[in-house]
């Protein structure tokens, strides 16, 4: 048996060494030498305080009791680590932007800066941490009675829990800055990772090749069962427990504490994507040797839990034990010491913080120094959650509620994932979702698991458990609306985070996020765009600069103080005094001072001095979108210097036939005014003839009135026409289509002007092709276009025996009707502007028509899907095409 | 989302790392949970140990492996994204 004596001596030498070790490295740090202690592998180490004396021990009793299922908690925390690139960087990287100071800086300063939510998430997690903290007293305890046999167990818990506290205040409050690595802790908890590391593994080692015999002879003559645990181990509850254990590792505050706030370098997340893994393989390899050795060896009725100590001390390895000893040891202090830090910083700044600035509250222009306040209330906390964890120790110790409490707790912290998860990927949640999921989750894991693990003793009544709440069946806490049939941590799970997670989105969905809270959200969500030195014009205000140094010097202390202020007053290129409050000047020291108070904090004291009014929406919304504005833009810039220029050509163009078609309007309007006139100008004049009869014979008045109807039929032929001209031209005119036959309309148009041909005695050859072909369109203005151009060339013939010959032919799917003529043709160069409005070619030296008639039975035939075109023949005379559609089919 | 920016200015192969990280997860998920590791649970044994726990530290040390790989890929690539980077980073948005 070892001694009492001996046991306290390696104990005490323990505990000294690490204290002289975090006291070196702390000074080393401070004079700048200690660049190691910042170095991946020890980044790792300090991760690795997620292992707990409840993995040091309690990993093999549950391996003694359920098989592989203890290697969920591992793997949980392998995946998360493995997928580091996709969550954990980005969480470094926002704790590092928004200098976060824990989980509900975190949470609180996503969701605008609620205090409100900061309290909560402080409370939810002190309420998860401090059993966390009594099993971890409850297990060195346990342990040391294990060695020495009867001991007074509240004095030693009292003992260890005072040591840890002086620790904890010792080196984890030496600076105000809860930002700032503690180089001393993280030394110690490094060097405890290589202890417990190092003591499981010889104690594994000593079971697998001393006792046992080899890695074979271990699993020999065991029962699968013993390893698989009873049935099917990949079951609901296997999924469950690694998927809390891979929350729990991003939500436990002391986990935040060490991979997010202590982090120094990014970079250092790679090396710890597999190193820490590694840990963790390391850690999980030997326990279920030890479990099978422990059932085998040691006398039935031992307790598992402890089988890593006294499994040693049964085969008289003492040294083993002692060795077994610190490692639970180590496991034990470097948990409370942590997470002592991480939940004091919280309870400091979202508690204790807020209520001093309360109190001090009108008389913040006395110079007391709020550092003072801060650090004390940091070791005051530090003590309190630690003392809290002895009270819970001291009531509950002993129970097997206790030993239970480390998945309790996983759960209990699990309830921050979807607020966390969802600030960080999701712009649209806001406060109040956070809020309310938050509650109901919290509400929910303590009714269905947390309360009932004290079987019945604590608030809810054994009658509860099994009757439900107020003897309703659907309440009850273990089978909540009769989900029966699971085990109580997957039916706890399933209520509490699905709930969680679907008040959360539905809250958030609902309600109005307000600026601050979506500026924020923009901030966190956008990290990787933002750089944080843009992310600043905001709020805008009147600040004194005095205040602001007397407010940072509060916080900061006089020195640090003015270093900052001569910095920012450099920056803004000043030489000497203080710098100009701006916008940026202001956000930069929210920052800084957020790094020790927590961002609600800090940003209620700045509001405070700097007198700010409330922001408007847009100007938030702007800043928010600013520089995901100014990416853009300069991405587009270069696209749209190209596409400028085309445009720049294109309006060019545009420009150039706006122009022409102005001009041609003004050409029409004239023209058209010019031809009104001519029969304007002679009805006028023989009217006013007309006007004094006196002097006009009534043969005269005769002419004269023919001439004036003659006139008013030719004007109202001509506005007719100008008036089917911008119909046609504005397509209102309808001309309904259907199969017509060719050669009739042809006769039709013939016999219609046969008055004309006679009086011309013009002679119309006709050649069709033999069987009678059928083309859509319209039969009138066919017939309308065909009169047009056979009365145009019996007009302007000038020949002595006018022939016009009419031939129609298919070509294709169309019908050409040509006609042509013997009376000169059309010249060439008059061929582009025949179908011009008002054109007339060099033969109509006798006025007949406005000018209008080619260029509307061009635009007919094109309206019936044909067109009118003037083309020439071999021997350079010319003629009228007519295509038209044949009849399909 | 968050990564669209990002993406831009990183050259494709650091990309494809990242990529293949998340590729990595999920083959880790799908291994180590049901229904797909139900298949490994086995009433065999090798070199005398059971054929489940052999199973599932045998995908346990071959992702730790991939995450090595991967993180040294990850550390090599010139333009890592740190804070103190962010001056190289800014470089490169500007000549974007």
């Amino acid at each position: 048996m070892l001694s009492i004596d001996l046991l306290l001596a390696v104990c005490l030498g323990y505990v000294a060494l690490l204290f002289a070790l975090a006291f070196y490295v702390d000074r080393r740090a401070r004079q700048g030498h200690a660049r190691w202690i910042q170095s991946p592998i020890v980044f790792t180490l300090s991760i690795s305080v997620y292992c707990t004396s409840w993995t040091f021990y309690g990993a093999v009793g549950s391996a003694a009791r359920n098989g592989l299922e203890f290697i969920t908690i591992y793997l949980g925390p392998t995946l998360v680590f493995i997928g580091w690139w996709w969550l954990l960087r980005k969480l470094v990287r926002i704790g590092k932007v928004h200098r976060i100071t824990s989980i509900a800086d975190l949470i609180s300063s996503r969701y605008g800066k609620s205090s409100s939510l900061a309290v909560v998430v402080t409370l939810m997690a002190l309420m998860a941490t401090t059993p966390y903290i009594a099993l971890q007293l409850q297990s060195v305890t346990r342990s040391y009675q294990a060695i020495v046999g009867e001991v007074d167990l509240t004095l030693s818990a009292l003992v260890i829990a005072g040591g840890m506290a002086l620790f904890a205040i010792l080196f984890g409050t030496r600076n105000v800055d809860a930002n700032e690595r503690h180089h001393g802790v993280v030394a110690a908890i490094a060097v405890e990772a290589v202890v417990k590391l190092a003591a499981l593994l010889a104690v594994g080692l000593f079971v697998v090749f001393g006792v046992a015999g080899g890695v074979g002879s271990v699993f020999e003559n065991i029962d699968t069962d013993v390893i698989y645990g009873a049935g099917n181990i990949f079951d609901a509850r296997w999924v469950t427990l690694t998927f809390l254990s891979a929350t729990a590792i991003i939500c436990l505050p002391r986990q935040f504490q060490v991979t997010v706030v202590e982090n120094v370098d990014e970079r250092h997340l790679a090396t710890a994507s597999w190193l820490f893994p590694l840990y963790l393989f390391g850690m999980c390899l030997f326990v279920m040797p030890i479990a099978i050795a422990g059932l085998k060896f040691l006398p039935e009725g031992a307790n598992p839990d402890l089988y890593v100590l006294t499994l040693p001390l049964s085969l008289g390895r003492e040294d083993l034990a002692l060795l077994a000893f610190l490692g639970g040891f180590s496991s034990a202090t470097s948990m409370v010491i942590v997470a002592a830090i991480a939940v004091s910083t919280m309870v400091s700044n979202h508690i204790v913080v807020p209520i001093s600035l309360y109190l001090l509250h009108g008389r913040h222009e006395v110079s007391g120094d709020v550092r003072k306040i801060l650090l004390t209330s940091r070791r005051v906390s530090i003590a309190a959650v630690v003392g809290l964890g002895f009270l819970y120790f001291q009531v509950s110790g002993g129970s097997d509620a206790l030993a239970a409490i480390g998945l309790i707790a996983f759960v209990g912290v699990a309830q921050f994932l979807p607020s966390l998860l969802g600030g960080i990927f999701w712009r649209g949640a806001t406060r109040n979702g956070a809020m309310a999921g938050l509650l109901t989750g919290f509400a929910l894991w303590a009714y269905t698991l947390f309360l009932p693990s004290f079987g019945g003793s604590v608030i809810l009544s054994a009658d509860i458990l099994t009757n439900g709440l107020f003897g309703l069946a659907a309440l009850r806490p273990q089978a909540l609306f009769g989900l029966a049939g699971y085990d109580p941590l997957v039916h706890a799970v399933i209520w509490s985070l699905g709930v969680n997670t679907l008040v959360f989105m539905v809250v958030s969905t609902l309600s109005e996020a307000s600026p601050l809270d979506r500026l924020q959200g923009a901030l966190f969500v956008d990290v990787f765009r933002i750089r944080s030195n843009e992310a600043t014009r905001f709020e805008p205000g009147q600040a004194n600069a005095e205040d602001l140094f007397v407010l940072a010097q509060r916080i900061l202390g006089t020195e640090p103080a003015r270093k900052l202020f001569d910095s920012m007053a450099h920056e803004q290129g000043l030489s000497s005094g203080l710098p100009w409050p701006t916008d940026a000047m202001i956000v930069q020291l929210e920052r800084v001072l957020a790094g020790n108070v927590g961002a609600a904090s800090a940003h209620a004291m700045v509001v405070r001095v700097a007198g700010r009014g409330s922001i408007s929406m847009t100007e938030l919304i702007d800043i928010a979108d600013e520089t995901q504005r100014l990416m853009e833009a300069s991405r587009e810039l270069s696209n749209k210097s190209n596409e400028l220029t085309k445009i720049s050509n294109q309006l060019r163009k545009a420009n150039q036939q706006l122009r022409q078609l102005d001009l041609q309007k003004d050409e029409f309007l004239s023209q058209v005014s010019h031809e009104l006139r001519t029969p304007m100008t002679s009805i006028r004049s023989f009217s006013e003839i007309l006007l004094s009869p006196e002097t006009v014979t009534e043969d005269e008045q005769h002419r004269f009135i023919s001439i004036i109807y003659e006139e008013s039929q030719r004007l109202t032929r001509l506005l007719d026409e100008i008036l089917d001209m911008s119909r046609l031209e504005a397509g209102l005119l309808e001309m309904p289509l259907s199969n017509v036959e060719a050669d009739a309309v042809i006769d039709a148009a013939i016999d219609t002007l046969d008055g004309l041909i006679r009086k011309k005695d013009v002679r119309i050859e006709l050649q069709s092709s033999a069987d009678p072909v059928c083309v859509l369109a319209n039969e009138d203005r066919m017939q309308q276009i065909l009169i047009n151009l056979i009365s145009n060339s019996i007009k302007y013939n000038t020949s002595e025996q006018p022939v016009i010959s009419i031939r129609s032919e298919s070509s294709g799917d169309s019908l050409h009707i040509d006609v042509l003529d013997n009376g000169g043709g059309v010249k060439r160069e008059e061929a582009a502007a025949i179908f011009d409005k008002f054109s007339r070619g060099h033969r109509s030296n006798l006025d007949h028509g406005a000018g209008l008639g080619l260029s509307i039975s061009r635009a007919i035939a094109r309206n019936m899907g044909g067109d009118l075109t003037l083309e020439f023949a071999a021997d350079k005379t010319s003629f009228f095409r007519l295509r038209l559609a044949q009849k399909q089919g | 989302m968050n990564n669209e920016s990002h993406d831009q200015i990183r050259p494709l192969s650091d990309r494809k790392t990242s990529d293949r990280s998340m590729i990595l997860l999920l083959v880790g998920c799908l291994l180590l949970t049901p229904p797909l590791a139900g298949i490994f649970q086995l009433d065999i044994r090798i070199l005398g140990i059971p054929f489940t726990g052999f199973y599932l530290f045998a995908v346990w040390a071959g992702l730790i492996a991939g995450a090595a790989a991967l993180a040294r890929r990850i550390q090599k690539s010139a333009d890592w994204d740190n804070p103190e980077d962010t001056q190289h980073q800014q470089d490169m948005d500007s000549t974007d």
